[in-house]
Protein backbone atom coordinates (compact mmCIF):
# COMPACT_ATOMS: atom_id res chain seq x y z
CA UNK A 1 0.00 0.00 0.00
CA UNK A 2 3.45 2.66 0.87
CA UNK A 3 4.73 1.32 -2.17
CA UNK A 4 1.72 2.13 -4.05
CA UNK A 5 1.53 5.78 -2.81
CA UNK A 6 4.77 6.42 -2.89
CA UNK A 7 5.18 5.41 -6.71
CA UNK A 8 2.12 7.48 -7.48
CA UNK A 9 3.64 10.61 -5.89
CA UNK A 10 6.86 9.78 -7.61
CA UNK A 11 4.98 9.76 -10.83
CA UNK A 12 3.31 13.11 -9.72
CA UNK A 13 6.41 14.55 -8.84
CA UNK A 14 7.51 13.44 -12.04
CA UNK A 15 5.16 14.95 -14.00
CA UNK A 16 5.45 18.05 -12.33
CA UNK A 17 8.85 17.93 -12.79
CA UNK A 18 8.42 17.48 -16.72
CA UNK A 19 5.57 19.95 -16.71
CA UNK A 20 8.09 22.64 -14.51
CA UNK A 21 11.22 21.97 -17.39
CA UNK A 22 8.93 22.42 -20.41
CA UNK A 23 8.18 25.86 -18.91
CA UNK A 24 11.66 26.42 -17.53
CA UNK A 25 12.80 25.42 -21.51
CA UNK A 26 10.10 28.16 -22.58
CA UNK A 27 11.46 31.01 -20.37
CA UNK A 28 14.99 30.40 -21.50
CA UNK A 29 14.16 30.39 -25.28
CA UNK A 30 12.16 33.39 -24.47
CA UNK A 31 15.00 35.28 -22.80
CA UNK A 32 17.24 34.12 -25.66
CA UNK A 33 14.93 35.31 -28.21
CA UNK A 34 14.37 38.49 -26.33
CA UNK A 35 17.65 38.99 -25.83
CA UNK A 36 18.97 38.40 -29.17
CA UNK A 37 16.25 40.98 -30.75
CA UNK A 38 17.15 43.86 -28.48
CA UNK A 39 20.36 43.72 -28.67
CA UNK A 40 19.71 43.89 -32.65
CA UNK A 41 17.36 46.71 -32.30
CA UNK A 42 19.26 49.12 -29.74
CA UNK A 43 22.72 47.94 -31.69
CA UNK A 44 23.90 47.19 -28.42
CA UNK A 45 26.01 44.41 -28.96
CA UNK A 46 29.50 46.20 -27.60
CA UNK A 47 27.46 46.38 -24.31
CA UNK A 48 25.52 43.39 -23.89
CA UNK A 49 26.30 41.02 -27.00
CA UNK A 50 24.13 38.37 -28.19
CA UNK A 51 23.78 35.07 -28.01
CA UNK A 52 24.45 34.11 -31.87
CA UNK A 53 27.74 35.81 -30.90
CA UNK A 54 28.07 34.49 -27.86
CA UNK A 55 27.95 31.48 -29.53
CA UNK A 56 29.90 31.80 -32.21
CA UNK A 57 32.79 32.87 -29.20
CA UNK A 58 32.03 29.67 -27.61
CA UNK A 59 32.65 27.52 -31.06
CA UNK A 60 36.06 29.47 -31.98
CA UNK A 61 37.17 28.90 -28.15
CA UNK A 62 36.69 25.25 -28.60
CA UNK A 63 38.31 25.00 -32.24
CA UNK A 64 41.37 27.09 -30.75
CA UNK A 65 41.64 24.14 -28.38
CA UNK A 66 41.79 26.63 -25.14
CA UNK A 67 38.39 25.80 -23.43
CA UNK A 68 39.63 22.47 -22.85
CA UNK A 69 43.02 23.16 -21.05
CA UNK A 70 41.35 26.72 -19.46
CA UNK A 71 38.13 24.08 -18.20
CA UNK A 72 40.53 21.42 -17.09
CA UNK A 73 42.78 24.41 -14.87
CA UNK A 74 39.69 26.29 -13.20
CA UNK A 75 37.97 22.96 -12.33
CA UNK A 76 41.46 21.77 -11.03
CA UNK A 77 41.66 24.95 -8.98
CA UNK A 78 38.04 25.16 -8.21
CA UNK A 79 37.74 21.64 -7.24
CA UNK A 80 40.74 21.01 -4.61
CA UNK A 81 40.05 24.41 -3.39
CA UNK A 82 36.55 22.68 -2.90
CA UNK A 83 37.52 19.84 -1.11
CA UNK A 84 40.45 21.56 1.05
CA UNK A 85 37.22 24.40 2.31
CA UNK A 86 35.12 21.92 2.69
CA UNK A 87 37.14 19.50 4.40
CA UNK A 88 38.78 22.35 7.12
CA UNK A 89 35.23 23.95 7.16
CA UNK A 90 33.47 20.69 8.29
CA UNK A 91 35.99 19.69 11.21
CA UNK A 92 36.39 23.11 12.48
CA UNK A 93 32.72 23.98 12.16
CA UNK A 94 32.00 20.20 13.84
CA UNK A 95 34.57 20.57 16.43
CA UNK A 96 33.38 24.22 17.58
CA UNK A 97 29.77 23.20 17.29
CA UNK A 98 29.86 20.25 19.69
CA UNK A 99 32.95 21.56 21.91
CA UNK A 100 30.41 24.43 22.99
CA UNK A 101 32.65 26.23 25.30
CA UNK A 102 35.34 26.35 22.55
CA UNK A 103 32.72 27.56 19.87
CA UNK A 104 31.53 30.10 22.41
CA UNK A 105 35.13 31.17 22.58
CA UNK A 106 36.39 30.91 19.20
CA UNK A 107 33.19 32.14 17.44
CA UNK A 108 34.08 36.04 17.56
CA UNK A 109 37.41 35.58 16.11
CA UNK A 110 36.32 33.69 13.24
CA UNK A 111 33.36 35.89 12.49
CA UNK A 112 35.82 38.25 12.48
CA UNK A 113 37.78 36.94 9.87
CA UNK A 114 34.46 35.83 7.95
CA UNK A 115 33.70 39.84 7.60
CA UNK A 116 36.94 40.57 5.99
CA UNK A 117 36.45 41.10 2.84
CA UNK A 118 38.35 38.66 1.21
CA UNK A 119 38.46 40.21 -2.50
CA UNK A 120 41.45 42.71 -0.49
CA UNK A 121 43.41 39.77 0.21
CA UNK A 122 43.87 38.52 -3.29
CA UNK A 123 46.89 40.30 -3.95
CA UNK A 124 48.25 38.78 -0.52
CA UNK A 125 47.96 35.49 -1.75
CA UNK A 126 49.62 36.30 -4.53
CA UNK A 127 52.54 36.85 -1.86
CA UNK A 128 51.84 33.90 0.29
CA UNK A 129 51.04 31.55 -2.87
CA UNK A 130 53.05 32.87 -5.30
CA UNK A 131 51.00 32.76 -9.06
CA UNK A 132 50.23 29.15 -9.64
CA UNK A 133 47.44 26.54 -8.91
CA UNK A 134 48.38 26.92 -5.36
CA UNK A 135 47.45 30.59 -5.30
CA UNK A 136 43.84 30.02 -6.91
CA UNK A 137 43.09 26.53 -4.49
CA UNK A 138 43.56 28.63 -1.43
CA UNK A 139 41.59 31.02 -2.64
CA UNK A 140 38.76 28.75 -3.51
CA UNK A 141 39.56 26.87 -0.07
CA UNK A 142 38.98 29.98 2.05
CA UNK A 143 35.98 30.84 0.53
CA UNK A 144 34.52 27.58 1.08
CA UNK A 145 35.49 27.68 4.48
CA UNK A 146 33.27 29.92 5.69
CA UNK A 147 30.40 28.65 4.01
CA UNK A 148 31.13 24.86 5.22
CA UNK A 149 31.82 26.38 8.38
CA UNK A 150 29.24 28.03 9.66
CA UNK A 151 26.61 25.69 8.47
CA UNK A 152 28.37 23.04 10.41
CA UNK A 153 28.76 24.45 13.32
CA UNK A 154 24.98 25.79 13.49
CA UNK A 155 23.99 21.93 12.60
CA UNK A 156 26.18 20.61 15.04
CA UNK A 157 25.32 23.01 17.76
CA UNK A 158 21.56 21.93 16.76
CA UNK A 159 21.89 18.18 17.98
CA UNK A 160 19.59 17.10 20.65
CA UNK A 161 21.76 17.24 23.70
CA UNK A 162 18.81 15.14 25.10
CA UNK A 163 19.47 12.39 22.79
CA UNK A 164 22.74 12.34 23.34
CA UNK A 165 22.48 12.51 27.32
CA UNK A 166 20.08 9.56 27.10
CA UNK A 167 22.52 7.73 24.85
CA UNK A 168 25.15 8.43 27.20
CA UNK A 169 22.94 7.44 30.15
CA UNK A 170 22.50 3.95 28.13
CA UNK A 171 26.43 3.17 27.55
CA UNK A 172 26.64 4.77 24.22
CA UNK A 173 30.99 5.47 23.38
CA UNK A 174 31.76 8.82 22.80
CA UNK A 175 32.73 7.72 18.88
CA UNK A 176 29.47 6.23 18.68
CA UNK A 177 27.59 9.04 20.24
CA UNK A 178 29.47 10.95 17.38
CA UNK A 179 28.98 8.91 14.24
CA UNK A 180 25.70 7.78 15.09
CA UNK A 181 23.83 10.89 16.38
CA UNK A 182 26.11 14.22 15.89
CA UNK A 183 27.27 13.57 12.39
CA UNK A 184 24.21 12.54 11.02
CA UNK A 185 22.18 14.99 12.57
CA UNK A 186 24.20 17.69 11.12
CA UNK A 187 25.04 16.12 7.72
CA UNK A 188 21.44 17.88 6.14
CA UNK A 189 23.32 21.07 7.50
CA UNK A 190 26.58 20.30 5.81
CA UNK A 191 25.70 19.38 2.63
CA UNK A 192 24.02 22.69 2.77
CA UNK A 193 27.16 24.26 3.58
CA UNK A 194 28.43 22.20 0.57
CA UNK A 195 26.08 23.46 -2.11
CA UNK A 196 26.30 27.08 -1.10
CA UNK A 197 30.17 26.67 -0.93
CA UNK A 198 30.44 24.92 -4.73
CA UNK A 199 29.63 28.26 -6.38
CA UNK A 200 32.60 29.94 -4.01
CA UNK A 201 34.74 27.44 -5.14
CA UNK A 202 34.58 29.07 -8.64
CA UNK A 203 34.40 32.92 -7.65
CA UNK A 204 37.62 31.97 -5.40
CA UNK A 205 39.34 29.91 -8.74
CA UNK A 206 38.41 33.03 -11.05
CA UNK A 207 39.09 36.15 -8.54
CA UNK A 208 42.47 34.05 -7.91
CA UNK A 209 42.98 34.19 -12.19
CA UNK A 210 41.84 37.86 -12.18
CA UNK A 211 44.60 38.67 -10.07
CA UNK A 212 47.64 36.68 -12.16
CA UNK A 213 47.17 34.46 -14.38
CA UNK A 214 48.29 32.22 -17.46
CA UNK A 215 45.50 30.10 -18.68
CA UNK A 216 42.05 29.69 -17.26
CA UNK A 217 38.22 30.51 -17.45
CA UNK A 218 39.09 34.12 -16.05
CA UNK A 219 41.83 34.27 -17.63
CA UNK A 220 40.47 34.51 -20.60
CA UNK A 221 37.49 36.40 -19.61
CA UNK A 222 40.23 38.74 -18.35
CA UNK A 223 41.59 38.97 -21.66
CA UNK A 224 38.32 39.21 -23.46
CA UNK A 225 37.92 42.34 -21.16
CA UNK A 226 40.90 44.11 -21.95
CA UNK A 227 39.83 44.02 -25.63
CA UNK A 228 36.37 44.95 -25.14
CA UNK A 229 35.38 41.19 -26.64
CA UNK A 230 31.85 41.57 -24.73
CA UNK A 231 30.61 38.41 -26.53
CA UNK A 232 33.70 36.01 -25.42
CA UNK A 233 33.11 37.46 -21.66
CA UNK A 234 29.58 35.95 -21.63
CA UNK A 235 30.66 32.84 -23.36
CA UNK A 236 33.60 32.51 -20.34
CA UNK A 237 30.61 33.55 -17.89
CA UNK A 238 27.88 30.64 -19.86
CA UNK A 239 30.36 28.27 -19.58
CA UNK A 240 31.07 28.87 -15.59
CA UNK A 241 27.22 28.70 -15.20
CA UNK A 242 27.44 25.73 -16.82
CA UNK A 243 29.93 24.10 -14.83
CA UNK A 244 28.05 25.46 -11.40
CA UNK A 245 25.02 23.64 -12.50
CA UNK A 246 26.61 20.44 -13.24
CA UNK A 247 28.74 20.28 -10.35
CA UNK A 248 26.03 21.20 -8.14
CA UNK A 249 23.83 18.74 -9.78
CA UNK A 250 26.69 16.25 -9.44
CA UNK A 251 26.37 17.24 -5.69
CA UNK A 252 23.13 16.43 -5.31
CA UNK A 253 23.18 13.38 -6.57
CA UNK A 254 25.40 12.66 -3.94
CA UNK A 255 23.46 14.06 -1.20
CA UNK A 256 20.53 12.39 -2.06
CA UNK A 257 22.42 9.07 -2.05
CA UNK A 258 24.21 9.90 1.56
CA UNK A 259 20.85 11.16 3.02
CA UNK A 260 18.61 8.34 1.52
CA UNK A 261 16.96 7.97 5.04
CA UNK A 262 16.99 11.47 5.68
CA UNK A 263 14.64 13.56 3.48
CA UNK A 264 14.21 17.02 3.50
CA UNK A 265 10.81 16.53 5.10
CA UNK A 266 11.58 13.72 7.72
CA UNK A 267 14.11 16.49 9.06
CA UNK A 268 11.74 19.21 8.78
CA UNK A 269 9.28 16.96 10.79
CA UNK A 270 11.66 16.08 13.39
CA UNK A 271 12.20 19.45 13.89
CA UNK A 272 8.53 19.91 14.59
CA UNK A 273 8.69 17.78 17.04
CA UNK A 274 11.50 18.46 19.07
CA UNK B 1 34.10 97.20 13.00
CA UNK B 2 35.70 95.89 9.71
CA UNK B 3 39.42 95.80 9.88
CA UNK B 4 41.47 95.89 6.77
CA UNK B 5 42.78 92.23 7.37
CA UNK B 6 39.37 91.16 7.67
CA UNK B 7 38.66 93.05 4.86
CA UNK B 8 41.04 92.09 2.50
CA UNK B 9 40.56 87.89 3.58
CA UNK B 10 37.00 88.38 2.70
CA UNK B 11 38.03 89.49 -0.75
CA UNK B 12 40.72 86.68 -0.83
CA UNK B 13 37.90 84.28 0.03
CA UNK B 14 35.08 86.19 -2.27
CA UNK B 15 37.73 85.30 -5.53
CA UNK B 16 38.78 81.68 -4.12
CA UNK B 17 35.07 80.98 -4.17
CA UNK B 18 34.74 82.90 -8.04
CA UNK B 19 37.74 80.55 -8.79
CA UNK B 20 35.84 77.28 -7.53
CA UNK B 21 32.67 78.10 -9.11
CA UNK B 22 33.68 78.99 -12.20
CA UNK B 23 35.64 75.89 -12.70
CA UNK B 24 34.62 73.34 -14.59
CA UNK B 25 34.10 69.88 -12.94
CA UNK B 26 36.14 67.11 -14.97
CA UNK B 27 36.28 63.08 -14.04
CA UNK B 28 39.16 61.62 -15.39
CA UNK B 29 39.90 58.06 -14.86
CA UNK B 30 43.83 56.72 -15.10
CA UNK B 31 44.84 53.59 -15.62
CA UNK B 32 46.90 53.71 -13.05
CA UNK B 33 49.09 55.36 -10.48
CA UNK B 34 52.39 54.45 -12.08
CA UNK B 35 54.89 57.50 -13.26
CA UNK B 36 53.38 57.66 -16.41
CA UNK B 37 50.60 60.47 -14.83
CA UNK B 38 53.59 61.80 -13.35
CA UNK B 39 52.90 64.90 -15.88
CA UNK B 40 49.44 64.59 -14.98
CA UNK B 41 50.21 64.75 -10.89
CA UNK B 42 53.03 67.74 -11.55
CA UNK B 43 50.12 69.86 -13.31
CA UNK B 44 47.54 68.75 -10.49
CA UNK B 45 50.07 70.14 -8.00
CA UNK B 46 50.75 72.92 -9.54
CA UNK B 47 47.42 73.88 -9.72
CA UNK B 48 47.30 73.81 -13.86
CA UNK B 49 43.99 72.66 -13.73
CA UNK B 50 42.20 75.45 -11.79
CA UNK B 51 44.19 77.87 -13.57
CA UNK B 52 42.80 77.13 -16.66
CA UNK B 53 39.41 76.89 -15.54
CA UNK B 54 39.02 73.23 -14.48
CA UNK B 55 38.31 71.21 -11.41
CA UNK B 56 39.59 67.42 -11.66
CA UNK B 57 38.55 64.30 -10.29
CA UNK B 58 40.80 62.07 -10.61
CA UNK B 59 40.13 58.54 -10.02
CA UNK B 60 42.77 55.58 -10.38
CA UNK B 61 41.22 52.45 -12.65
CA UNK B 62 42.76 48.71 -12.11
CA UNK B 63 43.61 49.01 -15.79
CA UNK B 64 43.35 51.19 -18.92
CA UNK B 65 40.52 49.40 -19.80
CA UNK B 66 38.41 49.92 -16.68
CA UNK B 67 39.37 53.83 -17.34
CA UNK B 68 37.85 53.59 -20.65
CA UNK B 69 34.97 51.21 -19.42
CA UNK B 70 34.17 54.12 -17.24
CA UNK B 71 34.23 56.91 -19.95
CA UNK B 72 32.12 54.66 -22.46
CA UNK B 73 29.28 53.85 -19.48
CA UNK B 74 29.28 57.45 -19.08
CA UNK B 75 30.58 57.86 -15.12
CA UNK B 76 34.26 59.31 -16.60
CA UNK B 77 34.72 62.24 -18.65
CA UNK B 78 38.02 61.36 -19.70
CA UNK B 79 39.64 58.07 -19.60
CA UNK B 80 43.94 57.85 -20.08
CA UNK B 81 45.68 54.57 -20.93
CA UNK B 82 47.65 53.33 -23.38
CA UNK B 83 46.67 53.97 -27.48
CA UNK B 84 46.40 50.28 -27.43
CA UNK B 85 43.18 50.34 -25.43
CA UNK B 86 41.55 53.05 -27.78
CA UNK B 87 42.49 51.12 -30.61
CA UNK B 88 40.96 47.68 -29.18
CA UNK B 89 37.88 50.30 -28.30
CA UNK B 90 37.37 51.64 -31.86
CA UNK B 91 37.56 47.97 -33.16
CA UNK B 92 34.53 47.45 -31.14
CA UNK B 93 32.90 50.17 -32.94
CA UNK B 94 33.23 52.67 -29.97
CA UNK B 95 33.94 56.58 -31.01
CA UNK B 96 36.64 57.19 -29.07
CA UNK B 97 39.49 59.99 -29.63
CA UNK B 98 42.78 61.14 -28.36
CA UNK B 99 42.84 64.78 -26.86
CA UNK B 100 46.54 64.53 -26.07
CA UNK B 101 49.37 62.87 -25.01
CA UNK B 102 50.42 62.54 -21.23
CA UNK B 103 53.61 60.39 -21.94
CA UNK B 104 55.64 59.90 -24.64
CA UNK B 105 57.57 56.81 -25.21
CA UNK B 106 57.94 54.06 -23.10
CA UNK B 107 57.42 54.55 -18.93
CA UNK B 108 57.55 50.24 -18.61
CA UNK B 109 60.79 48.97 -17.27
CA UNK B 110 61.68 45.25 -16.97
CA UNK B 111 62.84 44.39 -13.20
CA UNK B 112 64.35 40.72 -13.60
CA UNK B 113 64.47 38.88 -10.33
CA UNK B 114 68.01 38.53 -8.83
CA UNK B 115 67.88 34.76 -9.03
CA UNK B 116 67.25 34.58 -12.64
CA UNK B 117 69.30 37.47 -13.50
CA UNK B 118 72.38 35.17 -11.66
CA UNK B 119 71.39 32.52 -13.38
CA UNK B 120 71.75 34.15 -16.46
CA UNK B 121 75.44 35.25 -16.23
CA UNK B 122 74.63 38.12 -17.86
CA UNK B 123 75.72 41.80 -16.59
CA UNK B 124 72.92 44.47 -16.25
CA UNK B 125 74.88 46.83 -18.07
CA UNK B 126 75.26 44.14 -20.82
CA UNK B 127 74.22 45.29 -24.29
CA UNK B 128 70.60 45.07 -24.34
CA UNK B 129 70.31 42.06 -27.22
CA UNK B 130 72.09 40.16 -24.69
CA UNK B 131 69.78 41.10 -21.64
CA UNK B 132 67.06 40.23 -24.04
CA UNK B 133 68.01 36.62 -25.28
CA UNK B 134 68.45 35.57 -21.23
CA UNK B 135 64.35 36.16 -21.37
CA UNK B 136 63.91 33.45 -23.20
CA UNK B 137 60.76 30.86 -21.49
CA UNK B 138 60.91 33.09 -18.29
CA UNK B 139 57.60 34.06 -16.83
CA UNK B 140 57.41 37.83 -17.11
CA UNK B 141 54.89 40.17 -15.56
CA UNK B 142 52.78 42.16 -17.89
CA UNK B 143 49.83 44.72 -16.70
CA UNK B 144 47.52 43.51 -19.49
CA UNK B 145 47.13 41.93 -23.25
CA UNK B 146 46.31 45.50 -24.24
CA UNK B 147 49.49 46.84 -22.31
CA UNK B 148 51.35 49.51 -23.95
CA UNK B 149 54.11 48.14 -22.02
CA UNK B 150 53.83 44.45 -23.93
CA UNK B 151 54.91 45.11 -26.93
CA UNK B 152 57.46 46.23 -26.86
CA UNK B 153 59.19 43.81 -25.06
CA UNK B 154 57.65 41.20 -26.87
CA UNK B 155 58.75 42.50 -30.10
CA UNK B 156 62.13 42.99 -28.66
CA UNK B 157 62.42 39.62 -27.34
CA UNK B 158 60.98 37.55 -30.27
CA UNK B 159 63.75 39.78 -32.57
CA UNK B 160 66.35 38.07 -30.86
CA UNK B 161 64.69 34.88 -30.85
CA UNK B 162 63.77 34.69 -27.13
CA UNK B 163 59.90 33.46 -26.10
CA UNK B 164 58.70 35.35 -22.71
CA UNK B 165 56.10 33.87 -21.45
CA UNK B 166 53.82 36.67 -20.03
CA UNK B 167 51.43 36.58 -16.95
CA UNK B 168 49.07 39.29 -16.73
CA UNK B 169 48.45 40.76 -13.57
CA UNK B 170 48.07 44.43 -12.10
CA UNK B 171 51.23 46.52 -11.57
CA UNK B 172 51.01 46.95 -7.63
CA UNK B 173 50.89 42.75 -7.48
CA UNK B 174 53.69 42.56 -9.55
CA UNK B 175 56.15 43.73 -6.71
CA UNK B 176 54.89 40.87 -4.86
CA UNK B 177 54.57 38.59 -7.10
CA UNK B 178 58.79 39.17 -7.64
CA UNK B 179 59.42 39.14 -4.29
CA UNK B 180 57.46 36.19 -3.14
CA UNK B 181 59.84 34.60 -6.22
CA UNK B 182 56.13 33.89 -8.33
CA UNK B 183 57.72 35.24 -11.89
CA UNK B 184 61.31 35.68 -12.93
CA UNK B 185 60.45 39.53 -13.88
CA UNK B 186 57.97 42.04 -14.20
CA UNK B 187 57.48 44.93 -16.47
CA UNK B 188 55.95 48.22 -14.75
CA UNK B 189 56.26 51.39 -14.69
CA UNK B 190 57.88 53.45 -11.49
CA UNK B 191 57.63 53.81 -8.67
CA UNK B 192 56.44 49.96 -9.08
CA UNK B 193 59.57 48.95 -10.60
CA UNK B 194 61.72 51.08 -8.50
CA UNK B 195 60.21 49.94 -5.37
CA UNK B 196 61.03 45.83 -6.81
CA UNK B 197 64.66 47.13 -7.33
CA UNK B 198 64.73 49.19 -3.78
CA UNK B 199 63.61 46.05 -2.17
CA UNK B 200 66.19 43.60 -3.35
CA UNK B 201 63.71 41.41 -4.72
CA UNK B 202 65.49 42.37 -8.78
CA UNK B 203 67.78 44.00 -10.69
CA UNK B 204 66.50 46.83 -13.00
CA UNK B 205 67.25 44.84 -16.46
CA UNK B 206 65.97 47.47 -19.25
CA UNK B 207 64.80 50.61 -18.72
CA UNK B 208 61.61 51.55 -20.71
CA UNK B 209 62.43 55.93 -19.95
CA UNK B 210 66.01 55.53 -20.76
CA UNK B 211 65.10 54.51 -24.26
CA UNK B 212 67.54 50.97 -23.94
CA UNK B 213 64.73 49.04 -26.11
CA UNK B 214 65.10 49.22 -30.03
CA UNK B 215 63.43 52.68 -31.26
CA UNK B 216 60.82 50.61 -33.77
CA UNK B 217 59.75 49.03 -30.91
CA UNK B 218 58.99 52.05 -29.01
CA UNK B 219 55.35 52.70 -28.84
CA UNK B 220 54.41 56.84 -29.69
CA UNK B 221 52.47 57.00 -26.53
CA UNK B 222 51.79 55.05 -22.97
CA UNK B 223 49.31 57.26 -21.29
CA UNK B 224 46.98 59.68 -23.79
CA UNK B 225 44.28 61.56 -23.16
CA UNK B 226 40.60 60.22 -24.30
CA UNK B 227 37.13 60.75 -24.44
CA UNK B 228 34.56 59.93 -26.94
CA UNK B 229 33.82 62.52 -29.70
CA UNK B 230 30.33 63.12 -28.72
CA UNK B 231 32.11 64.13 -25.29
CA UNK B 232 34.32 66.29 -27.37
CA UNK B 233 32.42 67.80 -29.92
CA UNK B 234 29.82 68.81 -26.92
CA UNK B 235 32.82 70.42 -25.07
CA UNK B 236 35.12 72.49 -27.16
CA UNK B 237 35.98 74.80 -24.05
CA UNK B 238 36.96 71.88 -21.47
CA UNK B 239 39.58 70.16 -24.59
CA UNK B 240 40.78 73.63 -25.06
CA UNK B 241 41.41 74.26 -21.84
CA UNK B 242 42.92 70.66 -20.80
CA UNK B 243 44.87 71.06 -23.74
CA UNK B 244 46.22 74.39 -22.73
CA UNK B 245 46.95 72.26 -19.11
CA UNK B 246 49.08 69.94 -21.22
CA UNK B 247 51.14 72.72 -22.86
CA UNK B 248 51.39 74.60 -19.14
CA UNK B 249 52.55 71.34 -17.71
CA UNK B 250 55.76 71.59 -20.46
CA UNK B 251 56.50 75.03 -19.73
CA UNK B 252 56.34 74.62 -15.86
CA UNK B 253 58.36 71.42 -15.85
CA UNK B 254 60.92 73.54 -18.01
CA UNK B 255 61.16 76.44 -16.08
CA UNK B 256 60.37 75.48 -12.64
CA UNK B 257 61.82 71.99 -12.44
CA UNK B 258 62.83 71.45 -8.84
CA UNK B 259 59.16 72.73 -7.80
CA UNK B 260 58.15 70.04 -10.41
CA UNK B 261 60.42 67.56 -8.76
CA UNK B 262 59.10 68.47 -5.38
CA UNK B 263 55.31 68.08 -6.46
CA UNK B 264 56.16 64.82 -8.55
CA UNK B 265 57.97 63.36 -4.61
CA UNK B 266 55.05 64.38 -3.35
CA UNK B 267 52.85 62.24 -5.25
CA UNK B 268 54.47 59.54 -4.95
CA UNK B 269 55.87 58.76 -1.34
CA UNK B 270 56.98 55.21 -1.87
CA UNK B 271 60.37 56.52 -3.43
CA UNK B 272 62.93 57.73 -1.54
CA UNK B 273 64.25 61.38 -2.59
CA UNK B 274 66.97 59.75 -4.69
CA UNK B 275 64.72 57.45 -6.27
CA UNK B 276 62.04 60.23 -7.23
CA UNK B 277 64.97 62.80 -8.13
CA UNK B 278 66.36 59.86 -10.73
CA UNK B 279 62.70 59.08 -11.72
CA UNK B 280 62.25 63.21 -12.63
CA UNK B 281 65.18 63.26 -14.34
CA UNK B 282 64.53 60.13 -16.62
CA UNK B 283 61.07 60.67 -17.64
CA UNK B 284 60.45 64.60 -17.37
CA UNK B 285 60.92 64.99 -21.00
CA UNK B 286 58.48 62.19 -21.61
CA UNK B 287 55.55 64.56 -19.67
CA UNK B 288 56.24 67.47 -21.77
CA UNK B 289 55.26 66.75 -24.57
CA UNK B 290 51.43 66.45 -25.36
CA UNK B 291 50.46 66.90 -29.21
CA UNK B 292 49.92 63.44 -30.82
CA UNK B 293 50.36 63.36 -34.61
CA UNK B 294 48.82 61.06 -37.41
CA UNK B 295 51.95 59.28 -38.09
CA UNK B 296 52.41 58.15 -34.25
CA UNK B 297 48.60 56.52 -34.20
CA UNK B 298 49.57 55.18 -37.99
CA UNK B 299 52.96 53.46 -35.66
CA UNK B 300 50.37 52.43 -33.00
CA UNK B 301 48.15 50.71 -35.31
CA UNK B 302 51.09 49.29 -36.94
CA UNK B 303 52.70 47.49 -33.88
CA UNK B 304 48.58 46.39 -33.48
CA UNK B 305 48.77 44.84 -36.61
CA UNK B 306 52.24 43.01 -35.87
CA UNK B 307 51.00 41.63 -32.83
CA UNK B 308 47.58 39.94 -34.26
CA UNK B 309 45.66 40.64 -31.28
CA UNK B 310 42.90 42.91 -32.80
CA UNK B 311 41.62 42.06 -36.20
CA UNK B 312 40.83 44.81 -37.80
CA UNK B 313 42.42 47.37 -36.87
CA UNK B 314 44.45 48.02 -39.99
CA UNK B 315 41.09 49.39 -41.06
CA UNK B 316 41.06 52.33 -38.82
CA UNK B 317 41.98 55.70 -40.38
CA UNK B 318 44.62 57.25 -38.21
CA UNK B 319 43.08 60.35 -38.22
CA UNK B 320 40.21 59.38 -36.90
CA UNK B 321 41.74 58.42 -33.52
CA UNK B 322 42.82 62.02 -32.60
CA UNK B 323 41.15 64.96 -32.21
CA UNK B 324 41.38 67.69 -34.51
Amino acid sequence: MSDLSSSGSGRRIRDAFSGNASIQFLIFVTFLAAWEWLSGVFHADFWISKPSLVLSALIAWYQSGDLGSDLKITLLEAGIGFVVGSIAGGIVGFVLGWVRKLGDLLEPFVLSLYTLPKIALAPLFVLWFGIGVMNKIMFAAMLVFFMVFFTTYQGTRQVDRELVENARLLGASRWGIWTKIAVPYSAVWVFTGLRIGLPYALIGAIVGEFVAAESGVGFRIKEATSFFNTASVFAGLIVLMAISLILLGGLKLIESRVLRWQTASNTLNAEGTT
Amino acid sequence: MITRRALLGGIGAAALIRQARAATQVTLAISSNTLAYGGLRIAEGAGLFPKNGLEPRIIVMDSGNAAISAVLGGSADFASSGPGEVLAAKVRGRDLVIVQNFYRGLPGSLVLSKAAAAKSGVAPDAPVEQKLRVLDKLAIAEPSATSAYLHPYRAASEAVGAKIKFVYMTQPAMVAALQAGAVDGIVAGAPFSLVAVSNGSGVLWISGPKDELPEPVRPTSSACLQTTAEYAKAHPDIIAAMRRVGADLADFIQSKPVEALVIMAKAYPSLDAASAKDAFAENAKNWSMPKMTPQDIKREIDIQVSSGALPGVDKIDPASVLWP
